[in-house]
């Protein structure tokens, strides 16, 4: 199967005005996403997720590396139309209300009228703004800004959607309610790109992630392998004392085992995220 | 195989009629007055017709009328009403003779102040605001060109800076047939106004394509800077004239070719002088602005493909 999204040593460094490097906002990154899936861009702040969205719509342009989205380049204008973006808040035109901004992207996709029209009504539906649809969105709140940015990626019901942290100002049940339309994006075969720094929600709804710290990928692999780490075995113990470890470690050894670490279990991928991020920035606890 | 984009068209075509132009600008008897019309009609089509058979660019286009029409533009042009009957009323106390000539004169100055903040608020913000706001990204996200932004947000700024400058043409003509009757207009009243209309539509295109890189204070600087360069061309062929030496004499040359000549457009101090330009001259003047604007939109889109808009 062909994939969604091809991303090769990708590097992309932000420079100053006199072109000297700045940051290196992604550092040689590889990244698949097959289609169909639901992918995971999972890191703290700052570590670059932003930026691989922006390069996978053009917006900006890597240093060096490759990228391919749906078969060819970010810069391949027609191929916009198959890929639906929702910005890490969403910026609207202020002078707007919530129809005619949609009828704005409506027609910029080259969606019919009539089409475009029926459409408008049901994604308003579907995101809950059918009863503020006339007003201003330089009234509206954050949070209903971003379900008009979801809206329109809705609207345009591409086959690949991008979505950049797309529960943040949210309130639960609508963090809770856009969970749901994802869900549903995947059953109707489309792939679904998601970065998010909440832990639980990649863990609830992601079939595959990649956790990038500083612009690297540090893991990468579906939710449940990363958890359970295939060939590893957890032995979880209670009340031991110290002597007895170090039989358990003899032990171990002498059937050829490696031991790893004796560690407190990984339960949840929060703690795995933190334990990763941990190592990279070199401080082990 | 690869479609040939409609900036593409829109660019060589642009080149085109600036090569045939210079081309011809040494050999004015034969060609010049065909040139002159065929110029004038031919940018005509490309600047205002040609874009708007692009959906995306109508669509856009659209959307900074509606802006314009929706921001406060209604309470200056109430503003330019008062002003101008004002000028009238206390024109007619100080000098009955001739107030006419005065509140002719005053009242192009005050549309070339209104016209010009119009135009360079508007355009100077065109695309810069865009990035700023980050509405560019989801636009960026749909099939559009970032050269058929660039060339949308031309189309409706220089929609809206037109109508806006034709309301108050019309509000100022007919104030003053309204107040000294028809024996006392003249033709060079309208001259002027369509004259300030196509200077307006220069400095769009300057705003609109600088927009795409400076921010919106350095640039409303930058524009207008270069509104007041474009108004002593004269005084810099007269200073270049003079200077001996012949490198600097054409860095003055290279000048006066880049800037525009805006004094060209205002037929102010010809009214006070009594004198009147002919048809033709405006024509001329037509094709002139257009050129003009055609080729720095053409470089305004060049700029913007390349641009990372994220990097403010
Ligand atoms: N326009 C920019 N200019 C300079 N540095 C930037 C720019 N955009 C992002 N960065 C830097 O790149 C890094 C990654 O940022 P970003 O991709 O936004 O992270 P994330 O989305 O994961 O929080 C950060 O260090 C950020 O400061
Ligand atoms: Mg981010």
């Amino acid at each position: 199967m062909e994939n969604a999204i091809e991303i090769k040593a990708l590097k992309k460094i932000y420079r100053d005005f006199w072109n000297r490097p700045k940051v290196t906002a992604v550092n040689g990154l590889d990244l698949t996403v097959k289609k169909g899936e639901i992918f995971g861009m999972l890191g703290p702040n700052g570590s670059g997720k932003t930026t691989v969205l922006k390069l996978l719509l053009g917006l900006i342009f890597p240093s060096s590396g490759s990228i391919k989205v749906m078969g060819a380049s970010p810069e391949n204008i027609g191929n916009k139309k198959n890929i639906g973006y929702m910005p890490e808040e969403s910026y609207l035109y202020g002078f707007l209300n919530a129809d005619e901004i949609l009828d704005f992207y409506g027609k910029l996709n080259a969606m019919p009228e009539k089409i475009r029209k029926k459409r408008i009504n049901e994604v308003l539906d579907i995101v809950g703004l059918s009863e503020a649809r006339k007003r201003r969105v330089a009234d509206y709140s954050k949070g209903m800004s971003r379900r008009i940015g979801l809206a329109q990626v809705l609207l345009k019901d591409p086959d690949l959607v991008l979505l950049d942290e797309p529960t943040i100002g949210l309130d639960p049940i609508g963090a809770g309610e856009i969970k749901n339309i994802i869900k549903k994006l995947k059953d109707r075969g489309k792939t679904v790109l998601l970065s998010s720094h909440l832990l639980a929600e990649v863990q609830t709804i992601c079939d595959r992630i990649a956790i990038l710290y500083n612009g690297k990928l540090v893991r990468e692999g579906n939710v449940d392998d990363l958890l359970t780490e295939g060939n590893k075995t957890e032995i979880i113990v209670s009340g031991l004392k110290t002597g007895d470890i170090d039989k358990i470690k003899e032990l171990i050894s002498g059937s050829g085992g490696d031991l790893i670490s004796v560690d407190h279990p990984s339960e949840t991928l929060e703690s795995l995220f933190i334990k990763l991020i941990r190592e990279k920035s070199g401080k082990n606890n | 195989m690869k479609k040939v984009g409609f900036h593409t068209i829109y660019i060589a075509m642009a080149v085109f009629l600036l090569l045939i132009d210079c081309f011809l600008s040494g050999k004015t008897e034969l060609a010049q007055p065909y040139w002159v019309y065929l110029k004038a009609v031919s940018l005509s089509v490309l600047v205002f017709v040609f874009p708007l058979f692009n959906r995306r660019i109508r669509t856009i286009a659209y959307s900074v009328l509606k802006e314009e029409i929706r921001k406060k533009t209604l309470y200056v042009i109430v503003v330019f009403i008062v002003l101008i009957f004002g000028m009238i009323h206390v024109f007619g106390k100080i000098a009955p003779g001739n107030q006419h000539i005065f509140v002719s004169e005053l009242g192009l100055s005050a549309m070339t102040m209104f016209g010009l903040l119009f135009g360079i608020f508007m355009a100077s913000t065109a695309i810069y605001r865009e990035m700023e706001k980050k509405t560019v990204y989801v636009m960026l996200s749909y099939p559009v060109s970032r050269q058929e932004i660039v060339m949308g947000k031309f189309i409706g700024n220089v929609g809206s800076v037109v109508a806006f400058s034709g309301i108050l043409s019309v509000i100022f003509i007919n104030s003053l047939l309204f107040r000294f009757g028809f024996e006392k207009f003249e033709l060079m009243l309208l001259y002027s106004c369509l004259g300030l209309m196509m200077e307006f539509i220069v400095i769009v295109a300057i705003a609109i394509t600088t927009s795409t890189l400076l921010s919106t204070v350095s640039n409303f600087i930058f524009v207008f800077i270069v509104f007041i360069l474009g108004h002593m061309t004269e005084q810099i062929i007269h200073i270049t004239g003079r200077v001996e030496a012949d490198s600097i004499k054409r860095v003055g040359d290279a000048f006066l070719k880049i800037i525009p000549d805006f004094s060209r457009f205002e037929f102010k101090d010809m009214i006070n002088l009594g004198q009147s330009v002919d048809i033709n001259t405006l024509i001329n003047l037509l094709g002139y602005a257009l050129l003009y604007s055609a080729v720095i939109v053409s470089i305004g889109m060049l700029v913007f493909r390349k641009r990372e808009v994220d990097r403010l």
